[in-house]
């Protein structure tokens, strides 16, 4: 059993209706299994999945990573600071 | 020296840059990023920053790291804004220091060009008739 604190921002969250949210699974996830999830219950976010940016404990990564327990997850749109 | 924040509130110029000062650096450059009033065709009335902000600090740093590493720079000050922003008022100031003027404008520019790409910062612009997220163009 793992857990995943999931973060969500922007436009991402708007959709998804929460900023911060723990999720538990039998096994070690990888993240694209995590948005596709989230997708199931938010279909808007199927438009978004391509341009997606995904960070585990605060560093950039791919979807293809696999979560551990305790990891934090972030998921958003492209970044638009400065 | 570094000198790296986030906050909501206004940026004070001169507070900011009286962080580290040098006498043997030739060269300080100053870039103010600020909020317009119009975008792609629409009136801005004001943005609405939202931050990861552990994240954010992190990925400033990590910018902060390649530039020095690049161009020895003396002296790095960044302040990013979030929150609410004014029109007309600094969302982000980056303050580049070196003996020489070549490695500040380079490394300013680099600077302001990966913080566009890497920092988990978004802006949310306010028209008169509605609003908008601005990363979602891309």
């Amino acid at each position: 059993m793992i857990t995943i604190h999931l973060k969500l921002f922007a436009s991402m969250k708007d959709i998804c209706g929460f900023a911060e949210k723990k999720f538990t699974y039998d096994n070690n996830i990888s993240v694209k299994a995590l948005i596709d999830h989230l997708t199931d219950s938010h279909p808007e976010i199927a438009d978004k999945k391509e341009i997606l940016l995904i960070a585990v404990n605060e560093a950039y990564t791919v979807p293809e990573t696999i979560l551990n327990d305790g990891d934090v997850v972030a998921i958003f749109p492209p970044v638009s600071g400065g | 020296m570094r000198h790296i924040i986030t906050q909501k509130e206004p940026i004070i110029l001169d507070d900011l840059l009286s962080h580290g000062e040098s006498q043997s650096d030739g060269a300080d450059l100053v870039f103010i990023g600020k909020v317009r009033n119009h975008s792609r065709g629409k009136t801005v009335l004001y943005i609405d920053y939202e931050i990861y902000d552990s994240m954010a600090v992190k990925e400033l740093n990590r910018i902060v790291d390649e530039t020095m590493e690049q161009w020895g720079l003396s002296r790095v000050l960044i302040v990013h804004r979030y929150g609410r922003v004014e029109l007309g008022e600094p969302s982000i100031v980056i303050a580049v220091s070196s003996s020489h003027r070549d490695e500040s404008y380079k490394s300013s520019r680099y600077i302001i060009d990966e913080i566009k790409k890497r920092v988990p910062i978004w802006k949310k612009e306010f028209y008169s008739d509605g609003s908008e997220w601005i990363g979602d163009r891309n």
